[in-house]
C-alpha cells in the first residue's frame, strides 16, 4: 500500500526515537556486558622478562627503590658513592635499607666525614671502594633478578635513572659487583690489616691459634696423636 | 647462655651426634673432627659460608658449629639467609668464633634465633659439654 510521504517521514522518525530510546534504556546492561569480554593479552607471556622502565626525577626513583628493598628476600648490592647516598638520606628508603631481613652489603667511598649516612649499618656490610673503582656509577640488585642503575647526563638537570629485569643486564651488573666486593675491604679494618689483605685482625688469628693449640694439645694427652696423623702443618 | 653445664658427664660422653662445623680455618676443622669423632660423633666440614648454608638446608643436623668471620660469605651471612627464610629457629645453630665481638651483638644473635654461642680460645672438654647441651636442650 503506498504510503504518503509525510506519513512514511513520521513513521521513520518515529522507529528511530523509539530504539535510541531503546539503547538509552539498556546503556548500562551493554556497558557490563562489554567488560566482560575478556581482553586481548598479546604477547604477555614472553614480555614477562626483560622489561626496562626510564625513571626521571627523584621522587619516582625512591618509588622504585623502596619498591625493591620492600620486596627483596635474599639480597640486597648496593654500589655507589657517599654522594650518591646523601640524595636519599633521611628517606624511607635508608631506613628500609637498615632494616631489611635480606643479606644487604654495601661498596661505597667510605670518609669520616660521611660516616653517619651508614650509621646503624654493622660495619660488615659495608666494604670501602677504592678509587680506582670510584667511577661515577651507582646501581642496586635485589635478589640478583631486578638492578637500578643511575644514569648522569649533563644534557638532563633531573636525577635519571633505568630499572630493568634484564637477566643479561642483571648478571652482568652481579658479577662485578663480586669482583669488586671480593678485592674491596671491610671499613673497619685496620690499613695494616688492609695492606696484609686480610680479613681477620690479629687478635683473632691469637685466638684462632690459642684454639688450635688447646684441641691438639688434648688430642696428644688423651689419644697420643701426633700432628702428622692430624694432618696439621705447623 | 648459662655458663654452668647442667648436663651429665655420663650424657655427654654417651650422646652421638650430627654436627656440621662452618670454619675456613681448616687447622681448626681437622682436629675439631678428629676430636668430636673419638667422642662418637658424625661430623660433615663446610669450609666456607655458602657451603654451609647449602648443607644445612639439604641436611638434618643435630647442631651445627658457625665460625663467623669467613671471607666473602661469612657468618652473619648464613644467619641473615636462613632468617630470611625462616629457617634460622629450626636449627641449632652455635656460633663458634675469635671475632671481637660484643655482649650485646651476641645476645641479639641469639634473640634473632641462634641456639647460643661459644668464643675461642675455650677447653675442649667445655666445647663438648657445651655442643651436646646446646644440641640437647
Amino acid at each position: 500500500m503506498l504510503v504518503p510521504f509525510y506519513q512514511w517521514l513520521h513513521n521513520k522518525s518515529k522507529n528511530t526515537k523509539n530504539r535510541i530510546n531503546e539503547l538509552e534504556t539498556g546503556k548500562e546492561g551493554i556497558i557490563k556486558l562489554w567488560k566482560m569480554i575478556p581482553k586481548y593479552s598479546g604477547n604477555k607471556e614472553k614480555t614477562d622478562e626483560n622489561k626496562f622502565q626510564t625513571l626521571q626525577g627523584r621522587n619516582s626513583i625512591l618509588v622504585k627503590l623502596e619498591q625493591m628493598i620492600k620486596e627483596s628476600s635474599e639480597n640486597i648490592l648496593v654500589l655507589g658513592t657517599e654522594v650518591d647516598f646523601k640524595k636519599f638520606y633521611h628517606t624511607e628508603f635508608t631506613t628500609l635499607l637498615k632494616k631489611t631481613k635480606s643479606e644487604l652489603r654495601i661498596l661505597s667511598d667510605y670518609s669520616s666525614k660521611g660516616m653517619h649516612i651508614f650509621e646503624d649499618v654493622p660495619a660488615k656490610k659495608i666494604k670501602k671502594l677504592d678509587d680506582k673503582n670510584r667511577e661515577d656509577f651507582c646501581f642496586i640488585i635485589k635478589d640478583d633478578n631486578e638492578v637500578i642503575f643511575f644514569v648522569s647526563s649533563s644534557e638532563v638537570k633531573d636525577m635519571m635513572a633505568l630499572w630493568t629485569d634484564s637477566k643479561t643486564f642483571v648478571t652482568t651488573l652481579r658479577s662485578l659487583f663480586s669482583l669488586i666486593w671480593k678485592k674491596a675491604h671491610y671499613i673497619d679494618e685496620t690499613s695494616a690489616e688492609s695492606l696484609l689483605g686480610s680479613e681477620i685482625t690479629y687478635e683473632h688469628r691469637l685466638r684462632e691459634i690459642e684454639q688450635e693449640k688447646l684441641i691438639l694439645n688434648y688430642l696428644q694427652k688423651n689419644y697420643k696423636l701426633t700432628d702428622n696423623k692430624l694432618g696439621a702443618k705447623r | 647462655m648459662s655458663k654452668n653445664s647442667t648436663i651429665k658427664d655420663s650424657d655427654v660422653n654417651s650422646t652421638h651426634l650430627n654436627i656440621l662445623i662452618i670454619d675456613d680455618n681448616e687447622q681448626i676443622t681437622k682436629m675439631l673432627t678428629t676430636f668430636l669423632e673419638l667422642k662418637n660423633h658424625n661430623c660433615i666440614v663446610a669450609n666456607d659460608g655458602e657451603q654451609g648454608l647449602r648443607l644445612i638446608q639439604e641436611n638434618k643436623h643435630d647442631v651445627v658449629l658457625l665460625d663467623l668471620a669467613m671471607p666473602e660469605f661469612d657468618g652473619y651471612a648464613v644467619i641473615n639467609a636462613l632468617e630470611s627464610k625462616d629457617q634460622l629457629k629450626n636449627n641449632k645453630i652455635i656460633v663458634f668464633t675469635a671475632s671481637t665481638i660484643t655482649q650485646e651483638e651476641l645476645d641479639e644473635l641469639v634473640k634473632r634465633g641462634v641456639t647460643s654461642y661459644i668464643l675461642k680460645p675455650i677447653d675442649i672438654d667445655l666445647l663438648h659439654s657445651r655442643i651436646v647441651e646446646s644440641a640437647t636442650s
